[in-house]
């Protein structure tokens, strides 16, 4: 097919230029000027916001109870704050405990006992938006945030969850196909973005946030395993977990509840990092590096993790670079995916039943060839 | 295709595709661009030798969705390749070129079907009983509508008695529309419903409200959200549910061809006719069914799911727009994995067959190109048919006749495509023939849209072109012990050759005939069994008019019965299935 373009940004840029989105989910006020120089924690816009609307909470239905007795089924005075999910009120029948929680953080102001009902009026919070790069502002978005150039190196992952996060990078692992096991991780990883080589599990993901870990960096995850990272307890069914509300392409599970923030480069399943992606990061031990989870409805929704520096003159534009003779590439199908290959070749039409197909042919590890479609490569590096 | 049309006669056509005696065709040449989330295809037809006929496709990746944002690009790369491929000029600028000009550039007319611009999100929030929900659901999904509904996404299948609980769904879900139905639930459930909707209403840009409740219920959601949304009201007392579902169908049609004809990206084909898809296919299954006198089901899982068909004379339509093997693919998850797994002649652990679908969502345009993959891609085909059938109140067994599939049928392994299709339809027609093809290329919607213009010129294109045989099926009915006989026969071809061959029950066999040709089949049924639902132990003679087709797979004895049944033992479930394929002449290692 003919946009199936052949030429594609690497998975791993080194030495270019960038412009990042930083912009607020709700409006707000924007702190920062075209042309100022940033720095990551920076803050570029602030907002503040009710966590909610006035809301009527129905807790005599909620609980099952007769409207005019919830006074008495109160966890706090009226007058007293909650936060979100916090109990406003619980009621006990037999081995059963029932609770009508505060879908959001604020203040229940009266109730209503013939209606049963409570009013809770919701808390303001004021946040702000962090620059997360070394830059320069290009432009403003109005009132939400700003477009800001870096410079440095960019490598694209596969699935991002929670938020984004700055931090020096350590590797905890010395290979790309070891799973980091919670046994070896120290205090000494506190703040930092860790290198986990192949995989992490549940029980690894929260002794890293235990330690003060910013976000795990790893080839591949199991599903299950995040789920029990999330809730540790009972966790919720797949469909739910995984519920895309977006529309687009990008995945996006409970990211609020998310222990710490994972970086998964290769995609689910138990699958080494490409090695050319953990050398490229393990080189770079001790660098800040910038975690941006991705957005629904941006790009298409891929996480970055950059190593950024203030813009230089010099730096180049994003490299798109055409399969060829000695490109390295990774297999992107869900039986192949991950796979190191390397291109023997350009492009190459192929017909087949309903049109036309690109396709290239590439040579795998142990030295056969194969092509493969177009489609399914994902360019490694620029050389 | 003209195999499909011998058994009966041609008929007038009373709307859909014309069946009709050819008039002066409105126009010789004629462009579809079928634009979906995925691929956008462009497809010209044009006079060759008298008649209208398809001429050849030009296709690129769809640029619907991020990070494009506007089906323009994909369109102009698709029309590049088809100017490419027959050298001759369609577009004028920014513009098609129309009329045709007397050296060949340009098209006489220009038709858009598909989902040029992204679906209309919509919720569908149910109080109350569930059958009048799950009616106006399968209306919905009709038409180019992302639904999601209550009955699936809240706890219990009902309105869960917190706000929150919807609140935050509808926050995620973030519906332009919401369908609200009181159906005999209490008031304090319609009371929550209106409150979390007026609620959700201030954070996420919900314009229009459909509310299916008698007067009073519509009042009171009058007061709560007329300030808010865009209302419209309609009484279940005064309707069927029939009629309601056409009314909300019409109603969500038309909020979308009201999106597309205001796109800014559609400028190329700004003096294109739109055709929504399902009216598309619709209209060719009619032709299909009217021309033949026969049942029909054509299945398409590409840019979403969908079946369409006549069965009897009944027309039946799904479509599960959110769920397919590609962009669709998180929607998988919503089967269980053991229904998937049981379709393989592999073992696979429930986590991979989740952490399959979840690849597949972060990279829905990659190809499947190893066995596994193929394999589980027809699994979850097999339940996505079964699900599509069930919406409609449906069983696998269908009686259907003529049975079709679309391009992603093609693009692997046909014997697995053939699998899929058998095991989720499950055709089972009286007389026990069903004959398979393929749409290759997709023109069966691309004529459907044709159809609405100039049915006279799509019914030639149908005749020629449209479907390519995959083969003819026959379904042996019965039971017996693993093994023992089913039926025996003899195929005799044309160069006077035959062949003896004979099939025991829980069995496929695949009989070598061509496309082009035909053959007498004999078949023998033993006591217990019986060709469709004939007599058990008939004999069946099918010679003259009644002479089998071939195809890529020739002809098909399906002895595993109605219904089919895996063995519970999963070691032989597995080897059966890896038969099956290697008998239909598929890879299964």
């Amino acid at each position: 097919m003919v946009l199936q373009v052949a030429a594609a940004e690497p998975v791993i840029v080194d030495g270019a230029q960038f412009v990042v989105e930083r912009a607020l989910d709700v409006p707000g006020s924007v702190a920062v000027a075209v042309g100022d120089s940033v720095e990551p924690e920076r803050s570029i816009a602030v907002a503040s916001a009710p966590s909610g609307r006035v809301m009527t909470l129905h807790l005599a239905r909620e609980l099952g109870v007769a409207p005019g007795s919830i006074a008495q089924y109160l966890t706090k005075p009226i007058g007293s704050s909650f936060e979100a999910g916090e109990a406003v009120a619980r009621s006990r029948r037999g081995l059963r405990s029932t609770v009508a929680s505060a879908p959001f953080a604020g203040t229940v102001t009266e109730i209503d006992e013939t209606a049963g009902t409570a009013i809770l009026i919701p808390a303001t919070s004021q946040f702000a938006l962090e620059a997360m790069v070394f830059g320069r502002v290009e432009a403003l978005i109005d009132d939400r945030g700003a477009l800001i150039s870096t410079s440095g190196s960019r490598v694209r992952g596969a699935l991002g969850l929670g938020a984004s996060v700055v931090g020096p990078i350590r590797a905890a692992i010395d290979r790309a196909d070891r799973e980091l096991t919670a046994d070896a991780i120290g205090e000494d990883l506190r703040g930092s973005v860790v290198l986990a080589g192949m995989t992490a599990g549940a029980a690894t993901m929260r002794r890293l946030a235990e330690v003060g870990a910013r976000a795990v960096v790893m080839g591949s995850v199991s599903e299950a395993e995040i789920r029990r990272a999330v809730y540790p307890g009972r966790a919720p069914a797949v469909e739910r977990f995984w519920r895309d509300g977006s529309g687009t392409i990008a995945l996006m599970a409970e990211v609020d509840r998310v222990p710490l923030t994972v970086f998964v480069t290769e995609g689910f399943g138990r699958r080494p990092m490409a090695g050319p992606v953990f050398d490229f990061l393990a080189e770079h031990e001790g660098q800040l590096a910038t975690i941006l989870a991705g957005r629904p409805g941006v790009d298409e929704g891929w996480p970055y993790l950059f190593f950024s520096t203030a813009p230089s003159q010099l730096d180049e534009r994003i490299p798109r670079v055409v399969p060829s003779d000695g490109i390295r590439a990774r297999l992107a199908d869900p039986a192949q995916l991950g796979t190191v290959v390397v291109c023997r070749g350009g492009v190459i039409a192929e017909f087949a039943h309903g049109g036309r197909r690109e396709v290239v042919e590439v040579e795998t590890g142990s030295g056969g060839r194969l092509r493969v479609p177009l489609a399914n490569l994902e360019i490694l590096g620029a050389s | 295709m003209a195999q499909y049309l011998d058994a009966s006669a041609d008929r007038d056509a009373q709307g859909g595709v014309g069946t009709g005696p050819v008039a002066a065709a409105e126009h010789a040449t004629a462009l579809v661009v079928n634009i979906d989330s995925a691929v956008t295809r462009a497809l010209l037809f044009d006079i060759v030798e008298g008649a209208p006929r398809f001429v050849a496709l030009g296709s690129s990746r769809s640029t619907v969705l991020p990070p494009y944002d506007d089906a323009a690009a994909g369109v102009a790369a698709a029309l590049e390749q088809l100017e490419s491929d027959t050298g001759r000029k369609l577009r004028d600028g920014e513009r098609i070129a129309m009329p045709v000009r007397g050296n060949g550039d340009g098209v006489d007319a220009t038709y858009v079907t598909g989902t040029p611009i992204p679906r209309v999100r919509a919720a569908l929030i149910s109080v109350g009983q569930s059958d009048l929900a799950r009616t106006l659901a399968a209306a919905a999904r009709r038409t180019a509508t992302s639904l999601t509904t209550s009955l699936d996404a809240l706890s219990d299948g009902q309105v869960a008695l917190s706000p929150g609980a919807i609140r935050t769904w509808l926050r995620a879900t973030r519906p332009s529309s919401v369908v609200l139905i009181y159906d005999g639930g209490s008031a304090d459930d319609w009371t929550t419903a209106l409150d979390a909707v007026a609620d959700a209403a201030r954070d996420v840009a919900i314009k229009q409200g459909i509310v299916v409740a008698d007067d009073d219920h519509q009042q009171s959601a009058a007061v709560e959200l007329g300030n808010t949304l865009d209302l419209s009201g309609i009484d279940p007392a005064e309707y069927d549910a029939r009629e309601i579902a056409a009314a909300l169908e019409a109603e969500l049609r038309d909020e979308y061809l009201r999106r597309v004809s205001g796109a800014s990206g559609m400028r190329l084909l700004s003096q294109a006719h739109f055709v929504d898809r399902t009216r598309a296919f619709q209209a060719v299954s009619t032709f299909l069914h009217r021309r033949t006198q026969r049942s029909v089901l054509a299945v398409s899982i590409a840019d979403g799911s969908g079946i369409y068909g006549v069965i009897g004379d009944e027309p039946v339509s799904a479509v599960r727009p959110d769920l397919d093997v590609g962009l669709g693919a998180r929607n998988l998850l919503t089967f269980a994995p053991e229904l998937v797994a049981r379709w393989l002649p592999q073992r696979a652990s429930a986590e991979e067959i989740t952490e399959w679908a979840l690849n597949r969502a972060l990279r829905p345009f990659t190809e499947l190109e190893t066995l596994s993959d193929r394999l589980i891609a027809a699994a979850f085909q097999r339940e996505i048919l079964t699900r599509l059938l069930a919406d409609v109140g449906l069983e696998p067994g269908l009686p259907v006749n003529l049975l079709s599939a679309g391009p992603w049928f093609a693009q692997g392994d046909q014997a697995l495509a053939l699998l899929a299709l058998l095991d989720g339809i499950q055709p089972n027609p009286p007389e026990g023939l069903v004959s398979l093809a393929l749409d290759a290329e997709g023109l069966v919607p691309a004529v459907g849209a044709i159809a609405t213009g100039d049915p006279v010129y799509a019914r030639e294109v149908v005749e020629q072109d449209v479907l390519m045989p995959l083969g003819t099926c026959i379904v042996v009915n019965g039971s017996g012990t693993e093994g023992a006989l089913a039926v025996r026969g003899v195929i005799k071809y044309g160069t006077g050759e035959e062949r003896r061959f004979s099939v025991p029950f829980g069995s496929i066999q695949r009989l070598p005939l061509g496309e082009t040709e035909s053959a007498t089949l004999t078949l023998e049924p033993d006591p217990d069994f019986a060709i469709g639902n004939r007599v058990p132990g008939s004999s069946v003679q099918l010679e003259g008019g009644q002479q089998v087709h071939g195809g890529d797979l020739g002809v098909v004895i399906d002895a595993r019965g109605r219904p089919v049944v895996l063995p519970v033992d999963p070691e032989l479930r597995m080897a059966r299935l890896k038969t099956w394929i290697a008998d239909l002449g598929g890879r299964v290692e």
